[in-house]
């Protein structure tokens, strides 16, 4: 299947996958049922570069391709997809913006802290009335300019914040101008520790349970102007490069979580006896693994080739979406027939299928929605 | 400056996928039995400063080992590269990196996985100490350059920058007063050595697998080792062999005939309470050779 990856991207690979069986693999069970974000191998993982992976080296990151970036994710995810999540988000939607956008000073001030993992990064998008629909975000940030006008004071609220709980730097979504719509939202990094920046209660969810996905509160918050990401206005844009990235990691999660339902889908297929034979004997089992097979192998492909566009700097957009769409429904799919091959031990926690399952679910929510995916494609296709 | 050491690897095929080439860079990698050995080499040069060079005989795709070794921490690489090496057996094999090795002199140390994971032989790092007429010892646990000699290797670095000829002298002076530190584990006792090389070109030990694998390959580390590193290719040419002299044809030893091995299964059921099981099950798995 890899047959057009470097030697390179082998060894990553390689590399990667004895981290996360080692470290990562036997405590995935755990931390899902404990709901606890596992601080011990998060600083292996950022001592190993894993925090910065496309960050250049001069300011700390380990500075390779989307590539090597998507099979990482990808390896990960497959030990354990709340940790897959928390570096996808980091890497690709709060370290890659402030690369694409900041300025030199919020290079050397923001990226080597957040590449090191010294740092981690969050993403504050969406609001309670505010998901799909970005343009309806409601926080502000309003600079008083007969006072000084050095400083925003930021109002609002940001929920389901992937890394939420340990995030120190964190992009927020605000409206500067409030009268001008969509084209008054801008990004201000937001630096935990501030006054009146509050994290909330940890959100109770099905899946990516290690993952400290909360609410991130923003009352009378004094941010300085310098802090803000690009020129105002343009928080739309930065929000749309950083998703049209972050998607593609998205999708390396899903087939993460899908190649590890496979795995197990094999596997037990081989063990579980019924009629006297290995289940994997019967045809209709037979024909689960087949599918399960081709539509990971697919997916791994259409993310491959977004992660590849990207590298070569053509556009990837509408790849990246259908890569997203396609790895984050694969995932759901094949963790789904995964549970049935086990029966009624895959809707228990005694193996790890049903985790699959829980984790598989949120691949089609979050960071755009299938919906909206199928908007973004067909928009491409139609133009 | 330093010590200048040498490890010896070797890329494993991995999985063999049925129809698939043999080998390729897709399913090779390092010999896990040879990672403890290039992570005790680090460790020294840690220490004491120096550099490390890795080299292994192998078909172009073992470069995939070479640079998992460079990725830790290698500072050179070279693959003996040539197909007339094919099907060499490990007498052969010995006598090529033998041949190698000597290129690369002088050196401090020569070291080795005890074994490969693919066929399991643990003959090529004795048989290439003997190549080179240096002492070897087998299944090391730890190394340590005594404390005393520590500092006239560091004057003699110095003096190779000022001089090379009193460089020369310097560490063949050095050679002379080395005295390596040797621990190994064998039935349940520690043995301890000295190694004193005189005039000889290093010493060489293979080194047991319990050694080291806490360290985790750095993104950066495979970033800089295809970067910043490159790996130099060796043929027959270079090392002055002839084709007769290598491969299948020169091996002295064949492998004729291979066939799978037929593993009798047992089920063995153990009795008592949980405790009496566990030290029962302990037990029959140390008779067994598999704990203890």
């Amino acid at each position: 299947m890899d047959i057009f990856l470097t030697e390179k991207h082998r060894i990553i690979r390689h590399t990667v996958k004895d981290f996360a069986q080692r470290e990562i693999l036997p405590i995935a069970k755990e931390i899902d049922e404990e709901e606890r974000f596992p601080w011990e191998v998060v600083d292996k993982m950022a001592a190993l570069g894993y925090f910065g992976i496309q960050a250049p080296k001069e300011l700390g990151g380990a500075g390779m391709d989307t590539v090597s970036y998507i099979i990482i994710i990808e390896e990960i995810s497959k030990a354990s997809a709340s940790l897959g999540l928390c570096a996808s988000v980091h890497n690709s939607v709060a370290l890659y913006p402030i690369l694409e956008f900041g300025n030199k000073s919020q290079h050397e001030k923001f990226i080597p802290e957040l590449a090191s993992g010294k740092k981690i990064g969050a993403f504050c998008l969406t609001e309670p009335n505010a998901g799909s629909d970005a343009s309806a975000i409601e926080s502000t940030a309003i600079k008083n300019t007969k006072i000084d006008g050095e400083y925003y004071t930021v109002n609002g609220n940001k929920v389901f914040v992937t890394n939420g709980g340990v995030a120190a730097t964190c992009l927020l979504f605000v409206r500067t101008d409030p009268a001008v719509g969509a084209k008054g939202i801008s990004v201000i990094i937001a630096e935990k520790g501030t006054a009146g920046f509050v994290v909330g209660e940890r959100e109770n969810l099905s899946g990516m349970r290690a993952n400290p996905v909360c609410s991130i509160r923003l009352s009378e918050c004094k941010i300085h102007k310098s802090n803000l990401l690009g020129k105002e206005g343009q928080g739309l844009k930065i929000g749309l490069a950083a998703l049209d990235t972050g998607r593609i990691g998205i999708a390396a999660q899903a087939v993460g979580i899908a190649q590890a339902a496979l795995e197990e889908g094999i596997k037990y297929a081989k063990e579980r006896v019924q009629f006297n034979v290995p289940i994997a004997k019967h045809q209709s089992i037979q024909n689960m693994i087949a599918d399960m097979g081709t539509q990971v192998e697919s997916s791994r492909l259409m993310v491959y080739r977004a992660a590849l566009l990207k590298d070569m700097g053509k556009p990837f957009s509408k790849e990246a979406a259908m890569a997203k769409l396609m790895a984050s429904e694969t995932a759901s799919r094949v963790a789904d027939m995964a549970v049935q091959i086990h029966g009624g031990y895959g809707y228990s926690k005694s193996y790890p299928v049903e985790r699959y399952y829980r984790d598989a679910r949120v691949t089609r929510i979050y960071e755009g929605t299938s919906e909206v995916h199928r908007m973004v494609i067909a928009r491409s296709l139609l133009s | 400056m330093g010590l200048n050491i040498i490890t010896c690897v070797k890329s494993v095929i991995n999985n063999i996928l049925p129809g698939s080439n043999r080998s390729s860079s897709a399913n090779m990698e390092l010999n896990p039995f040879d990672r403890p050995a290039v992570e005790i080499a680090l460790s020294l040069i840690k220490e004491h400063g120096g550099n490390l060079t890795v080299v292994s005989m192998g078909p172009k795709p073992a470069t995939f080992g070479l640079y998992q070794a460079i990725s830790i921490g290698a500072d050179r690489a070279i693959l003996i590269c040539d197909p007339s090496l094919k099907e060499s057996d490990t007498y052969i094999t010995a006598k090529v990196l033998g041949r190698a090795l000597q290129r690369l002199q002088p050196f401090d140390l020569v070291l080795f996985g005890t074994r490969t994971s693919d066929s399991d032989t643990g003959h090529v790092g004795p048989q290439t100490a003997q190549m080179l007429d240096i002492p070897f010892i087998g299944n090391i646990h730890s190394l340590a350059l005594s404390q005393k000699k520590e500092k006239e290797a560091a004057d003699n670095g110095i003096k190779q920058e000022q001089d090379k000829k009193i460089a020369d002298t310097a560490i063949r002076q050095e050679r002379i007063e080395t005295n390596w530190i040797v621990e190994r584990k064998a039935d349940g006792y520690i043995e301890k050595f000295e190694v004193k090389v005189q005039n000889k070109a290093g010493s060489a030990f293979s080194v047991s697998s319990a050694v080291g694998g806490t360290d985790f390959t750095s993104l950066y580390g495979i970033e800089r080792a295809f970067t910043d590193k490159s790996i130099e290719c060796w043929d027959n040419s270079i090392l002055g062999l002839t084709p007769e002299e290598t491969g299948l044809v020169a091996s002295p030893t064949k492998i004729v005939a291979w066939n799978k091995e037929k593993r009798l299964k047992r089920c063995l059921f153990i009795d008592g309470t949980p405790e009496q099981k566990a030290e029962n099950l302990a037990q029959k798995l140390s008779e067994a050779g598999f704990a203890g």
